[in-house]
């Protein structure tokens, strides 16, 4: 019987393996500099992770990488650099169509998307932050019911007293973010990943 | 040049622990310091965090404070100053602490912080606590605090113990946070050691 059993279970163990809710299913990060500078490894030890962020990147970079994700898990933060392309109800629809398109072309298995975060670095306009909000608000609403993709809106999580104000202790330089800050963004992932 | 610098190290402490009590340790998990009692009333703190950052996204605090005892009553007076190295921003502030220790096993503490930092602007921080001795070397925590455990100040319960050996004590606790509907989520666990030379 015993025999029986440990042959089941060696057959069937490689299904569970590539299944994607498996915790230990690798984790591909793409995005701009608040991922490049995320110690992904040291936030996920439990997983096989891949740093692909890229300092300054915008919805260009994530256009350059059609098609590479194929079967993989996808984690992606992009937006922040191109917030100057969403700042009006007309480009924030082209611009939106642009994002998901871009997203969808990476062909992942499962994308987990997280919201553009707030920001208040010295030469950003007053109203940024409203825009950002604007855009996350507009792309939840474009991908509900898309269960390729997992939104993790953790806009607010970031916020302190107002909807505009960025939490000072989570950001290293009000753009990129502390060690508190990269905690909180993993936590939100894992909630989702569990 | 390594081993002039520690050679340096060990005569200060050395020599000022002959005349004071020299103390090293962590607090909250992320906050290495140096502490320096004269006289057994003048204390005086070097505190360093140890984020996982650059150097330059690293606090280092100031601290100097009177410690003092009426019959079963202590209290404590002190100023701290704190900077981020890179100086984009400053802390500082002034703690005020009580403890009546009327009763032979339990001690009520309570705080008060008046706290400035120039990013989240001033607040009024305070804690209440208490303290019961189990046995001679371990003690139960618990409080009720809106001192911050990091930068930000929030309402929070304290809750842990403190374990005292010789020259050391750890003292391990979890901070929950009051208001928030995700306490688990938020909940950290902090901890606390220090070595009196």
């Amino acid at each position: 019987m015993k025999y029986w059993i440990t042959i089941i279970i060696a057959l069937i163990s490689p299904f569970f393996y590539s299944c994607n809710d498996d915790p230990g299913a690798p984790l591909y990060f793409i995005g701009d500099s608040i991922v490049a500078r995320w110690d992904v490894e040291e936030y996920f030890p439990s997983f096989t992770t891949y740093n692909l962020g890229v300092s300054g990147a915008g919805i260009d970079y994530i256009e350059s990488l059609s098609g590479t994700q194929k079967g993989h898990n996808a984690v992606i933060m992009i937006g922040t650099n191109n917030y100057w392309l969403y700042n009006s109800e007309a480009s924030l629809k082209n611009y939106a169509v642009r994002y998901l398109d871009a997203i969808e072309n990476l062909r992942a298995e499962h994308v987990y998307l997280y919201s553009v975060l707030p920001r208040d670095a010295e030469s950003d306009p007053e109203d940024i932050n409203d825009i950002i909000i604007r855009f996350n608000d507009y792309i939840q609403q474009l991908i509900a019911g898309n269960s390729n993709i997992t939104y993790i809106n953790v806009y607010h999580d970031f916020t302190y007293r107002n909807s505009t104000s960025i939490d000072p202790e989570l950001y290293s330089d009000r753009l990129h973010l502390s060690s508190m800050g990269y905690e909180k963004l993993a936590a939100a992932l894992l909630d989702v990943l569990h | 040049m390594k081993r002039i610098l520690l050679t340096l190290i060990l005569t200060v402490i050395t020599c000022t622990a002959a005349i004071g009590q020299v103390e090293i340790g962590l607090q909250n998990s992320r906050y290495g310091y140096l502490g320096y009692t004269l006289k057994d009333h003048w204390n005086f703190r070097l505190r360093q965090s140890l984020f996982s950052e650059r150097m330059r996204y690293q606090q280092i605090q100031l601290e100097a404070a009177y410690l003092g005892s009426i019959g079963h009553f202590d209290y404590s007076g002190g100023i701290y100053g704190s900077t981020e190295w890179g100086g984009d921003w400053r802390t500082g502030g002034v703690k005020i602490r009580g403890q009546f220790n009327t009763l032979k096993r339990l001690h009520i503490n309570a705080t008060i912080n008046p706290h400035y930092d120039s990013e989240y602007d001033y607040t009024t921080c305070f804690s209440v606590g208490a303290e019961v001795d189990i046995i001679k070397s371990i003690s139960i925590l618990a409080s009720y605090t809106t001192i911050p455990d990091y930068r930000k100040s929030e309402k929070r319960i304290h809750g842990g113990a403190s374990f005292h050996v010789g020259q050391l004590s750890v003292t391990p606790e979890i901070s929950i946070p009051v208001s928030s509907s995700e306490r688990l989520k938020q909940m950290r666990i902090l901890t606390s050691f220090g070595y009196k030379f």
